[in-house]
């Protein structure tokens, strides 16, 4: 079990989990990170997104956690925003077309 | 300092509450008309002025303090001090985090600024039931919490 007030650990296993998403040969990076107010927010960066209705990303994505990431880590995540690499790279300057699986 | 704070409230609760209610009609015309960009942009609002109005609530307060004026729906959340029951009702929670993934994505960038045509009309329909289904919305918990 992991602990409910870890949020680093939260944090990676929320960041594995979507690195992973949706499948091992598609490129997808992802960067979570805490707010001001201590909540934890994830951005997603994936082709697997591209041409996706913005609330079926929310759903695939979110049903995508609660199959691999213990619930109580994400008690804590109060939002995520799938995007397609070329945003990812426009919102967070990291590049999403070079390495991952 | 708290010295510098602002002590003078922007907007009363009664008025966030009625905003909020205007926004929420606006928001539902305009997912009648098809506008479904104009849609998740008003409703958001809706949800907005309704975490100000929860805010003055929990902390008896008639107005809302300057300092509030965001518009991270998370954040406000926080200070609503619901997250508690929030995180009881499951299916208002994922209602509530899928609002913010839409429309608030923490810093410069929000559905404000996507370009209509990315918001579909599954999106819009989909946004205003999180919003106000009688069962998994988070306006209706929100409005059972400040009654």
């Amino acid at each position: 079990m992991v602990a409910k007030n870890d949020p680093v650990t939260a944090a990676r296993l929320i960041e594995e989990a979507l690195e992973a998403f949706p499948r091992t040969n598609v490129t997808t990076k992802a960067h979570v990170f805490e707010t001001e107010w201590g909540q934890l927010r994830a951005l997603v960066g994936s082709d697997a997104f591209k041409g996706m209705p913005l609330a079926e990303r929310q759903d695939v994505v979110w049903k995508h956690l609660r199959e691999r990431v213990p619930a109580e880590c994400l008690e804590n995540l109060y939002g995520v925003h799938p995007m397609d690499l070329d945003e990812y790279a426009a919102r967070t300057g990291v590049a999403g077309n070079g390495g991952g699986a | 300092m708290a010295g510098h704070l602002p002590t003078q409230p922007i907007i009363s609760r009664d008025a966030l509450i009625e905003i909020a209610d205007s926004r929420l009609a606006e928001a539902r015309a305009l997912l009648n008309a098809k506008h479904w960009a104009g849609a998740v942009y008003l409703g958001g609002y809706a949800v907005e002025c309704y975490l100000k109005a929860a805010i003055c609530f929990t902390l008896h307060w008639d107005g809302l303090l300057p300092m509030f004026k965001t518009h991270d729906l998370a954040g406000l959340l926080r200070f609503t001090g619901l997250e508690p029951s929030l995180r009881e009702r499951s299916a208002v929670r994922q209602s509530f985090v899928t609002i913010v993934g839409l429309w608030d994505m923490y810093g410069d960038e929000t559905i404000r600024y996507r370009k209509p045509v990315e918001v579909d009309s599954a999106t819009a329909t989909r946004f205003l039931v999180c919003l106000e289904d009688s069962e998994t919305g988070v306006i209706p918990w929100l409005r059972k919490t400040i009654q």
